[in-house]
């Protein structure tokens, strides 16, 4: 009975420490696949997720002259050639509402939220656009303004585009052949609630050649694309300027969404993006992207309100879907000559619409981020070269989010390395010190502080490195420069007094008679300090940071890298030391021994030997600091402005991949671009902490078998 | 020869220089911090243009062109003046004194105040402000209990009942309506009695100001004070500093939220981290297979003790706060969605996350311990017909109760003074009320929090006011140097115990 108890109790326990045991193991599995998990996406390709036929229920005969969908994709403003504007449920099919429009068949479009049409010298816009309702937000209805009228020179129009630059401002642009027209119309209204209108400006002019579209671009410029390869930019009082003439034949040119790029259709079916710039004082357009290209004659671009994808197609009937700051092709397809494509103004619904009309449902999720936006050059809209960014915001809607991590991997280097340099000379030192020369007897005061000082939250650390060292150091840099140089001096020197005036040591162990050499470096570090204006006055002209500023042509920022590299270094020390002084001390005694029995003295044991042997420890313990600094989060965003720049320079800010998460995380919208790249900087910081620490400690494991033969 | 010696000293410097280090951190630390509890005098200074100022001398310094020191005084009332500081240069000081019965005021709001008092009316303005003290909290309570109690009472009954229209609700809603405007006249009488109370304050350019005793905290006859009266004023303050809450945005007053924060955080953290510690160091030591899969795993936990802080936020933030704190939002609170309960940060996912980024300290320090008891013990045990569980828990788990706990000590260190992973899981900067307090269930894990070691970097770089928090900040960081230091030192004698008796035992 009791025997049977205990037994139960046995397996019971064993039961609990297994599942407990493996379910630990299993956290740490979690841990990286969820990472994994959320950030795999980001390199997904876009796919089609369904594809509906529309049936609309009132048969008409005639194919479609152009269609909008609302932004859920619910309702569609169908225009035929006839004159005839439906409202539709595309769900169901069923019939909202329907406009009778007196105009000629062809000749129609539909842009800026107008449909307009040109006949007999006249030309009329209509607003039509999507209301939404107050409550939900969604888009429920449709709404056909009151038209306006103008004279235009021309019989007929073959481009057009209209800006609304406020509800009494509109600005019109038409074309016939070579021809253009540039209207400005103000209108009031008027007491008795009649619209006025008055044409504020107008102007007709010849641009050369046959024109293939016309844009309005930011500052009430009008761009216009000649067929020949030509895009002219005319200003309001229609004085142009030749933005680039590539002489390749144009067949499409329309505005990116954001209003600072253009993309053009070649009708050899090149597919390219222009946007403006300044350099060397003078604003050009420049090819920034030049995107895969279709088989055929480019026919029409259609975007969304969202993002930078687009898509385009050929009179071949292939489609692509492409994002511009990736230079990406998302998604091919391939439909009929005839067939032509609209977007709702999200970007997840493209409807296509000719012989047969269908919704395309899109599932384009992260379509902003690659490989190559990531890790690679990209040239940014407004950007006069390619360059390596990370913005990952920006103040309004149409911003071109710049992810590069780039910077961010340089800021965390550099950080890291700057805090190599402070702390492993003298973690090596003092390690090599305490394990060969240090009496024992000392050693149980001395590990504690170094215990101490890994214990120290790094908050701490970094909260002393940006409150109280880079306001002093900005003040002391050179004398603190020259610290570095003189300490070492003065102890040699101070050693050398000792060794030769007042005693010369029997043995080769040092007790507390080494804390002499702790005035000496503080009244030394003091008289550094002392000689701060006299060092700065001579070396560099009364002004260290002016001085910096003038030669270096970089400004001295306060909190910069040489403060993280004394910070950073600091919190990295305690590491490395006792890495480096377990490493030494598992150096067997025998072959200490060995060495000072052949006559070789302490030092030359010390170095020649224990070091030699001790190497692979060392190196170790020199790749787990670095580990460590690479990760340190809260002392470089304490102790450095996070601005991602990209350089090596001493005194300036920089930002990690760390301090960039903890900045940017709790703003990033959930599974959203950002957010899933600042999981992948997360887990490439775990990848890499991880392997560097697996690798160091096989190569300890090898090392240690070695030396014990 | 001897030139080698020489270099040995070199080598001594770098031991030196890190040591010096260590101890100037604590003594930067400590003497920008704790003079600030110390009540400074107040001088009088008269200015060649006229002009006169009273304050505290908090700084002096060389002007830009050398030639002479500047002091920088804090002038306080920053309601009149505008500014907390102002600096003069040494030439222009015509006199200086330590005027008496300079009255040093520490209001809720607009910083300190210097000024005068008529000299007989002091002691009645003194029991007048302890009075307003006592009305204040009565006010505090009174607010939490019978307005917020009353406003939550009505907000469940107007949910629970929702669907049904019963009498029992109308009649109860209507109680509670009333007792909840009943209340509120009680709070706006409270209120107009805490405005009646005011007392002329008289600065030095001769203004007077009329003072409300409801916004006073105290007020001092600083100049007055004997030293043990400036001892007693300095073991106050830092009791105030504990214990009271912050004022005006975080840049006065006390850290008592924040420390409470740390310190439960880390309660918590422990109470899912040893547990489950100990139970993966026991069944890797004692009862899994030994094999590649074993060292492998074992390699995996100790090389989790290196990867970066934040990568364990970023997981939890993912894990904890979206998945299953959505999950458990969408099953058990979904009334309360959009707004999100569990499946925003809070304590209980900022105590977890802690506990997976020290899990590998407590295993990798129960694992030494467990190595530590000698195997003759165990064979011992089974000689005398013990099972493996029982081996276990009176033989190798007691004796290995020391190493176990100085990982959770290292543990708790460790999480003490680690803020990244906290400033995405649910940190803030100021929370109203703790994550345990008096109103059922009395523990609310889905509370945010406040936290020393962001406190430290909140104030310090993210106040609008970064030069008058700046003894609060290092005050803040003297606390939490002290908590850390103490938990490590508690660790490294336990260490050092469990080494001699290891070695002791001549194993």
């Amino acid at each position: 009975m009791n025997t049977n108890i205990r037994k139960i109790k046995n397996n019971v326990a064993h039961g609990v420490f297994t599942v407990g045991g493996i379910s630990t193991i299993i956290i740490i599995v979690l841990l990286v696949t969820f990472l994994a998990k959320e950030f795999v996406p980001l390199f997904v390709s876009a796919r089609l997720k369904e594809t509906k036929e529309v049936v609309f229920k009132p048969q008409v005969s005639e194919s479609l002259l152009f269609a909008r969908i609302s932004e859920d994709g619910n309702m569609g403003l169908f225009f035929y050639p006839s004159g005839t504007l439906y409202l539709v449920n595309i769900q169901s099919g069923n019939l909202l509402k329907t406009w009778q429009l007196n105009v000629p068949g062809k000749n129609v479009y539909f842009e800026n939220n107008h449909l307009f049409y040109a006949a007999h010298k006249k030309f009329t816009a209509y607003p039509l656009r999507f209301t939404t309702d107050r409550q939900t937000g969604l888009e429920t209805d449709a709404k056909l303004g009151e038209p306006v009228e103008i004279e235009i020179p021309f019989e007929s129009v073959t481009h057009a585009a209209v800006r609304e630059l406020s509800d009494e401002e509109i600005t019109i642009a038409v074309s016939s052949g070579d021809e253009a027209y540039f209207v400005s119309l103000e209108m009031e209204e008027s007491f008795s609630g009649e619209i006025e209108v008055s044409d504020e400006m107008k102007k007709q002019f010849s641009v050369g050649a046959e024109i293939a579209g016309l844009e309005f671009y930011p500052g009430n410029l009008l761009l216009v694309a000649l067929t020949p390869g030509q895009v002219k930019i005319y200003d309001r009082s229609c004085v142009y300027r030749d933005l680039f003439n590539n002489k390749k034949e144009i067949a499409v040119m329309k505005k990116l969404f954001g209003d600072r790029a253009v993309c053009i259709g070649g009708a050899d079916g090149s597919v390219t993006v222009w946007s403006e710039a300044i350099r060397n004082q003078g604003r050009k357009f420049f090819l920034i992207h030049s995107m895969p290209s279709l088989s055929g004659k480019v026919k029409g671009f259609a975007f969304n309100d969202r993002d930078r994808s687009f898509i385009g197609w050929d009179a071949s009937g292939l489609v692509k879907l492409y994002h511009s700051t990736s230079e990406n092709v998302r998604l091919e397809m391939q439909r009929t000559a005839e067939t032509r494509y609209t977007f709702n103004s999200k970007g997840t619904i493209l409807f296509a619409y000719g012989d047969k009309n269908e919704c395309l449902h899109l599932e384009n999720h992260h379509a902003d981020v690659t490989v190559k936006t990531l890790f690679a050059k990209v040239w940014y809209e407004g950007y006069p070269k390619p360059a390596y960014v990370w913005q990952s915001t920006g103040g309004s809607q149409d911003f071109e989010p710049k992810f590069s991590l780039v910077p961010l991997l340089i800021g965390t280097f550099k950080g890291a390395l700057y805090a190599m340099l402070f702390a492993l000379p003298l973690a090596l030192c003092g390690a090599l010190f305490m394990n060969q020369f240090l009496h024992p007897s000392l050693h149980q005061y001395i590990k504690p502080v170094v215990e101490i000082m890994a214990g120290l939250p790094s908050v701490i650390i970094g909260f002393l490195a940006g409150l109280w060292l880079a306001p002093v150091l900005e003040k002391v840099l050179p004398s603190v420069l020259l610290a570095l140089l003189v300490i070492p001096v003065v102890t040699v020197i101070t050693g050398f007094l000792i060794e030769k005036i007042f005693f010369s040591k029997s043995t080769d162990t040092y007790k507390f008679e080494i804390f002499i050499f702790v005035p000496v470096i503080v009244v030394t570090f003091w008289a550094c300090l002392n000689c701060n204006s006299f060092l700065s006055d001579w070396l560099f002209n009364g002004d260290f940071k002016q001085y910096v500023y003038d030669t270096l042509g970089m400004p001295y920022d306060q909190r910069n890298a040489v403060v993280v590299g004394f910070a950073m270094g600091f919190a990295v020390i305690p590491i490395i030391f006792s890495l480096v002084e377990d490493a030494l001390s598992f150096v067997p005694k025998e072959i200490i021994a060995g060495s000072l029995a052949l006559g070789l003295s302490r030092w030359k044991t010390a170095t020649g030997v224990v070091l030699k042997s001790a190497r692979s420890g060392i190196l170790s313990a020199v790749m787990v600091g670095f580990g460590r600094a690479i990760g340190e989060t809260m002392i470089v965003l304490m102790a450095t402005g996070n601005t991602p720049v990209l350089s090596m320079f001493p005194f300036n800010g920089f930002r990690t991949l760390s301090a960039n998460i903890a900045v940017e995380l709790p703003e990033a919208p959930v599974d959203g671009s950002l957010y899933r790249i600042l999981f992948l900087s997360a887990f490439l910081l775990f990848l890499f902490t991880f392997l560097v620490n697996t690798l160091t400690d096989l190569l300890r494991d090898y090392w240690r078998r070695r030396l014990q033969g | 020869m001897k030139s080698e010696k020489v270099y040995t000293y070199l080598l001594s410097t770098g031991l030196m220089i890190i040591t010096l280090m260590v101890l100037s951190v604590f003594c930067i630390v400590i003497v920008n911090g704790a003079p600030h509890f110390w009540p400074k005098k107040v001088s009088h200074f008269v200015l060649k243009d006229g002009r006169e100022y009273l304050g505290e001398i908090h700084g002096k310094e060389l002007t830009l062109d050398k030639s002479q020191f500047r002091y920088r005084i804090k002038i306080g009332n920053r309601d009149v003046y505008g500014q907390d500081y102002v600096w003069i240069d040494e030439d222009q000081i015509v006199s200086r004194a330590f005027p008496h019965g300079v009255i040093m005021l520490e209001r809720m709001e607009w910083g300190n105040a210097y000024g005068f008092i008529p000299e007989k009316s002091i002691t009645e303005i003194k029991t007048k402000i302890k009075e307003a003290t006592r009305l204040r909290k009565r006010i505090v309570r009174f607010e939490k209990k019978n307005i917020a109690g009353v406003y939550a009472d009505i907000e469940a009954i107007q949910k629970k009942y929702a669907e049904e229209e019963t009498a029992y609700r109308k009649n109860r809603l209507s109680e509670l309506e009333d007792q909840y405007r009943n209340n509120e006249q009680i709070l706006e009488e409270l209120y107009i009695k805490a405005q009646k109370e005011t007392f002329r304050f008289s600065l030095i350019d001769k203004t007077e100001k009329e003072m409300r005793c409801f916004d006073i905290v105290h007020a001092t006859a600083v100049n007055d004070l004997s030293i043990v009266r400036k001892a007693g004023v300095f073991i106050y303050r830092i009791g105030e500093f504990i214990f009271s809450y912050p004022r005006e945005s975080n840049t006065e007053g006390g850290v008592f939220p924040a420390l409470f924060g740390t310190v439960f955080l880390v309660l918590i953290m422990s109470v899912f981290v040893f547990p489950f510690g100990v139970i993966a160091a026991v069944y890797l030591h004692e009862y899994a297979r030994h094999g590649i899969i074993l060292k492998l795993v074992r390699i995996t936990i100790f090389n989790l003790a290196g990867v970066p802080s934040i990568v364990y936020g970023v997981f939890g933030l993912g894990f904890f706060i979206y998945t299953v704190g959505g999950g458990v939002d969408a099953f058990f609170f979904s009334d309360n969605l959009p707004s999100p309960t569990f499946g925003t940060g809070g304590i209980l996912w900022a105590s977890l996350t802690m506990a997976i980024l020290t899990l590998p300290v407590v295993v990798v320090a129960s694992m030494e311990g467990l190595k530590s008891v000698p195997q003759m013990y165990r064979d011992g045990a089974y000689g005398l017909a013990a099972t493996k569980w029982e081996v276990i828990k009176d033989v190798v788990i007691p004796n290995a109760m020391p190493g176990m706990l100085t990982g959770l000590i290292l543990a708790i260190s460790r999480a003490a003074g680690e803020v990244a992973p906290l400033m995405i899981t649910g940190v803030v900067k100021l929370a109203l009320s703790l994550p345990a307090d008096l109103t059922a269930p009395f523990v609310h894990l889905e509370r945010k929090f406040m936290h020393l070691g962001f406190h430290i970097y909140d104030v310090g770089f993210q106040s609008p006011n970064v030069e008058a928090s700046r003894p609060m900040v290092f005050n803040t960081t003297l606390l939490l140097l002290v908590v850390v230091f103490v938990l490590n030192l508690t660790a490294i004698i336990i260490r050092n115990k469990l080494r001699k008796k290891f070695l002791r035992s001549g194993v």
